[in-house]
């Protein structure tokens, strides 16, 4: 009995030092960053993706989202960083975004596509978790996953 | 058992494997005219100012009052430049007919009557100049499943008291039952009965292309009653006679078209793999949008053919030529193919009384439209 239950503890033990498993988009993105010689910077937590084209309703949720936390991506802060990528047109983007004004946002407008990642995600908004610069999780606002759920409970916290 | 087990296995990863055809064109370079389009163009400036998209997927060059009118859908509204000038005239509000986006679309016919698609609610409207409905159709639970994509090569169509409509399916065609294939639908306006009028020819019967960019449908309307189909694998189009529902071919393959080939990879790779799905597109010749010239009576078609990469920046406009139809004098022509292909925007192209008005891609002015007009003989 005693030999069986200090197998089970082993195990145990064996699959809890197991580091978790990297998500092929993480890995994904990871590989196309560096290879563009995209960085973060440290202080930066979360990086919201928003593209001009793609599945159109996840990208109006994730304009409103922008929209109700503005403050939480304003110039003022260093945690938080939005990245307009894939923009067909930089006036229906800035009449999307309504009475917000751009400038007072820190974020990235990128017209070259270098954060749009060739994959069959990058129609939907994308947020990434970073530590450090490093990115750690990235998650999607599509028509089956809520990634802006998560995110705005992370800003609350 | 491993003489039976052997050649039992390369049979089945053999047959797993899609088997690549092609699809010849047995009037590869043949000499035509090359003297349809002029090289040089003028330019016609649409000024849309601030706030009006510069980049419309759904719009019109129409004769109004004898003068042409440039006409495009923006959100819920339709405005009405002066295709000379280039200063908004008029607007047409739409907001009856719901938020018109994504694949949503409109074309005007006269003040009482333009056609307006809904594409998220599925539902098709007629309204008037003041944009109050006169009938409505929902097309959501049809049977004939057809998905109406009503932007630029595919606009709704007024025809014979029946509205077409066309859109394309998704995935391996050859796989579909041939109940199932419909790419245009029509609706008779005297007792709305609804029935397939067209499918996918033939030519995707053989096998695989690539489920998305090859299976896209463009029609055009002759504005008297044949309507005109053209699919990107096909070098023949197709004339459809709405009077009396018949239907013949005529030839309009690409002089630099020998062949175009189906894709080797599997569905489901290319459907996991958008890098490789768009890369197939890239590199294989296809045809794209077409046009029917009433000035002339000429039925333009767009052939695209194949570079070598994608842009940095991810987008991918192929090099294209012009091939030109005379119906009357069953004539061929062809222009050479456009190096400039990266700055046009061919889903903005319409005829004109001067010829073929293309749009340009200019993302750093968006307050102007530019159309660079090619003469037509």
């Amino acid at each position: 009995m005693k030999k069986y239950l200090f197998i089970i503890i082993m195990m145990f033990m064996v699959g809890s030092c197991r580091k978790e498993e990297v998500s092929p988009l993480v890995r994904l993105v990871q590989k196309k960053y560096v290879e563009r010689n995209l960085s973060f910077d440290g202080k930066i937590k979360h990086c919201l993706i928003l593209p001009g084209g793609g599945c159109s309703g996840c990208i109006t949720e994730g304009i409103a989202f922008l929209k109700e936390h503005a403050s939480s991506f304003s110039k003022g802060q260093t945690e938080n960083i939005v990245v307009f990528t894939n923009i067909y047109s930089m006036k229906l983007l800035k009449r999307s975004l309504k009475n917000i004004d751009m400038l007072t946002l820190n974020s990235i407008v990128d017209m070259d596509n270098m954060y749009l990642v060739n994959c069959n995600e990058e129609i939907y908004p994308m947020v990434l978790y970073l530590d450090n610069g490093d990115i750690e999780k990235v998650e999607v606002q599509s028509p089956s996953k809520n990634g802006l759920e998560n995110l705005k409970r992370e800003l609350e916290k | 058992m491993y003489k039976i087990l052997v050649p039992f296995l390369i049979l089945i990863l053999y047959s797993c494997t899609p088997k690549i055809s092609q699809n010849e064109n047995l009037q590869y370079g043949v000499e035509i005219d090359s003297l349809c389009m002029d090289k040089e163009y003028t330019e016609k400036i649409i000024s849309v100012g601030d706030q009006i998209s510069s980049c419309p997927v759904s719009s019109q060059v129409v004769v109004i009052d004898n003068k042409e009118k440039y006409l495009l859908l923006d959100e819920s509204v339709i405005y009405i430049f002066d295709w000379e000038k280039g200063m908004l005239e008029d607007s047409i509000l739409l907001k009856s007919c719901g938020r018109l986006k994504n694949y949503s679309g409109f074309r005007y016919n006269t003040e009482d009557s333009i056609l307006v698609y809904n594409y998220p609610k599925k539902e098709l409207y007629f309204v008037d100049v003041q944009g109050k409905i006169k009938s409505k159709w929902n097309l959501k639970d049809k049977k004939n499943k057809v998905d109406v994509e009503a932007i630029n090569g595919t606009q709704p169509i007024c025809c014979k008291s029946k509205i077409i409509l066309s859109g394309a399916k998704l995935g391996d065609i050859s796989s579909v039952a041939a109940n199932q294939r419909g790419v245009s639908t029509s609706i008779d306006l005297k007792n709305g009965e609804e029935c397939t009028i067209f499918s996918y020819p033939e030519s995707y019967d053989k096998s695989f292309w690539g489920g998305v960019y090859m299976n896209t449908v463009y029609h055009a309307y002759d504005g008297v009653s044949c309507m005109f189909y053209s699919f990107p694998i096909d070098h023949n189009i197709y004339r459809y006679n709405v009077a009396n529902n018949k239907c013949d071919t005529i030839y309009m393959g690409s002089r630099y078209t020998q062949k175009i080939c189906s894709s080797g990879a599997s569905p489901i790779d290319l459907f996991t793999d958008k890098n490789e799905r768009i890369m197939y597109y890239v590199k294989e010749h296809s045809y794209g949008n077409i046009l029917y010239d009433r000035y002339r009576g000429l039925i333009l078609r767009m052939a695209e053919h194949p570079r070598d990469e994608m842009n940095a920046d991810g987008t991918f406009i192929k090099p294209f030529s012009v091939v030109v139809w005379d119906v009357k004098n069953k004539k061929l022509s062809e222009s050479l193919i456009f190096k400039d292909h990266d700055k046009l925007n061919l889903g903005n192209m319409h005829v004109c009384k001067e010829g073929l008005a293309i749009a340009e891609i200019n993302k750093k002015d968006e307050s102007k439209i530019v159309f660079r007009c090619y003469k037509l003989r």
